[in-house]
């Protein structure tokens, strides 16, 4: 807790020093990107890594903040701010539909339903040529107007800072779910469901409101993404950005919140290193996700965190022997062995 | 405090469980036993509504719960454990425990985001440590669940369901896998508890010297109807109860 607080908190000073050192048009695109990947990996993984199911349609809530943002733009004239956030709204929304269905399923048929669902909407912004203009997609949305006379790695400087923006809130909101009661029962969800209900917690409802979130962030993502690239064509609902997401919170480490962000800026750093390598970056892309599936099944980040991770009383547990003052019923000896772990 | 009239459970052409009748006064311990697949765990999983009954009502605390979800039956004060140890395993002792105080913590959303829960956050690790000392696990505290022994997992069950603030605590098994020694200890901590912490218990186990020590009333089950009840002192003496784990002397 305290840790992933302090790794984010110097995370954070880094990233605000950042442009300080690499002050230029393409090392900001480099941070622009960065800021959004970690907002899409933070939101993938609030559902895969806490809630422990795995929305193979995520990028809905994704292509829905970023037609949104695009639409309230283009067509009301909505400043940046305003539209982000009326996107970051729609998504929740969608959220709250797709979630109230889906999270009815579980395991394979979540899966797949959520999958549905992503592809629906891909269908839909493909053939709806009167809002969405079909394949052809929107183009042109204008930048915020107050950014419009500066020079490009300005305007530049301007995406970075305000996609550090975007990207801060969602760590925050994410840490201050995580960290609370609520987040504590969402976990026991994914521990064990019968438990989780044994002691009163509804797996539906809190599935529900982790979905909602994680589409929430996911619809910010969006709408800063529009903003940006100024175009959002039906790809947004596509699978490319899925498997971005799916690589980042994997090799970065699910269930914790520094690994996604850590594994947002690898991803990212990779795919700019092996663009020399065009198509067979993807195949390298393969071989890392099998790889770490095998050797580092929680990530690069599940390492550092798992034991920084287990809950603990005020005082570390020093509390003295137990009131009953009752022989203990353990076997010492696997005790040291795992107490190092834990200590 | 719990009435069970006319419980009946049928998976396809099986009945699993025939019009039992069960009751459980304030202050008492039931023990419900049985040769295996009697229906005990069965019945558990009906009155906590992890099953839907085919016939019968649930009453607990003059309250019609038949046919509630199992979460929301919990919220009343009606806890279970489960027969094969299910703790959450991905996290410490404390953790357990902690998480097991979800409903004595906060649980509206607005706070959780926009306010600070600190106070109530830290009355929340208290309770949780004392009820760990309460069963008797302080020392392993910050221990991953999964590096417990089977003794120490049933105990930290316990602890779990105590954490939901049970009026009325149903234990399926606990004493399985455990030693003679672990079992008398497991008996005295829940005697204890029905001092501090609970109402009533219910207790399905197949450990009779355990049954036997801590029960006030036991009903026994047999092909999903119960066959007798009585304190440990008749039970022990009923022919229907010796013939149905024993067999029926030879004509």
């Amino acid at each position: 807790m305290a840790f992933e607080r302090n790794f984010l908190l110097v995370g954070l000073v880094l990233a605000l020093l950042a442009p300080l050192v690499a002050y230029n048009e393409y090392a900001l695109h480099i941070g622009v990107v960065i800021m959004f990947s970690v907002m899409l990996a933070t939101s993938f993984n609030l559902i895969v890594g806490y809630a422990g199911e795995f929305p193979l349609g995520h990028t809905a809530f994704f292509g829905i903040g970023a037609y949104t943002a695009a639409l309230l733009s283009m067509r009301f004239g909505l400043p940046f701010y305003g539209s982000v956030l009326a996107a970051a709204v729609m998504a929740a929304l969608f959220g709250l539909a797709i979630g109230g269905v889906t999270l009815r399923l579980r395991g394979p048929f979540f899966v797949i339903v959520t999958l549905c669902f992503a592809e629906v909407l891909r269908l839909i912004a493909s053939n709806w040529i009167g809002l969405t203009n079909g394949p052809m997609g929107l183009s042109g949305i204008a930048k915020p107007a107050w950014i419009i006379h500066f020079t490009g790695v300005e305007q530049k400087l301007w995406f970075y800072y305000a996609g550090l923006l975007l990207a801060s809130i969602s760590l925050l909101i994410s840490y201050r779910f995580v960290y609370s009661n609520v987040g504590r029962a969402v976990v026991a969800v994914r521990e064990n469901r019968f438990v989780a209900q044994s002691i009163g917690i509804w797996p539906f409802y809190l599935g529900l409101v982790t979905f909602v979130l994680a589409a929430a962030i996911s619809g910010l993502a969006g709408g800063f993404y529009a903003y940006y690239i100024s175009y959002v064509g039906p790809e947004v609902f596509g699978f490319s950005f899925m498997i971005t997401m799916i690589i980042m919170v994997l090799a970065g480490g699910k269930g914790t919140l520094v690994g996604p962000v850590v594994g947002a800026v690898i991803v990212v750093f990779l795919e700019e290193y092996l663009r020399d390598f065009k198509d067979l970056r993807f195949s390298i892309f393969g071989l890392i996700v099998i790889a770490v599936v095998i050797f580092l099944p929680r990530g690069l980040m599940g390492f550092v965190t798992r034991r920084h991770e287990l809950y603990r009383p005020r005082d570390g547990g020093n509390i003295s022997k137990a009131l009953s003052g009752e022989p203990d019923l353990t076997a010492r000896a696997l005790d040291t062995e795992r107490g190092v772990l834990d200590a | 405090m719990l009435e069970v009239e006319g419980l009946s459970k049928r998976f396809g052409g099986l009945a699993a469980l025939s019009e039992v009748n069960l009751s459980i006064e304030a202050g008492e311990i039931v023990s419900l036993i049985g040769p295996n697949g009697a229906g005990k765990t069965t019945c558990l999983n009906l009155i906590t509504g992890f099953y839907k009954p085919s016939a019968g009502r649930v009453h607990y605390c003059e309250r019609d719960i038949t046919g509630c979800a199992p979460h929301a039956i919990a919220q009343r004060g009606l806890v279970r454990t489960f027969q094969k140890t299910n703790v959450l395993r991905g996290l410490s002792v404390f953790g357990n425990v902690l998480t097991a105080r979800y409903r004595q913590g906060e649980t509206s959303l607005l706070r959780t985001f926009f306010a600070q829960g600190g106070k109530r956050e830290r009355e929340l690790r208290d309770e949780a440590a004392a009820l760990i000392e309460t069963v008797g696990l302080a020392s392993r505290m910050n221990a991953a669940a999964d590096s417990l022994s089977c003794g120490e997992l049933r105990l930290l069950e316990v602890a779990v369901a105590l954490g939901a603030s049970p009026r009325l605590l149903m234990l399926d098994e606990p004493a399985a896998g455990l030693n003679t020694h672990e079992a008398e200890q497991l008996g005295q901590v829940l005697k204890r508890l029905m001092n501090t912490h609970l109402e009533s218990m219910l207790l399905v186990e197949h450990n009779m010297a355990l049954v036997m020590a801590v029960s006030d009333r036991i009903v026994v089950l047999d092909f999903g109807r119960k066959i007798a009840e009585g304190t440990p002192a008749e039970i022990r003496v009923n022919p229907a109860v010796v013939a149905a784990y024993l067999g029926k002397p030879a004509a």
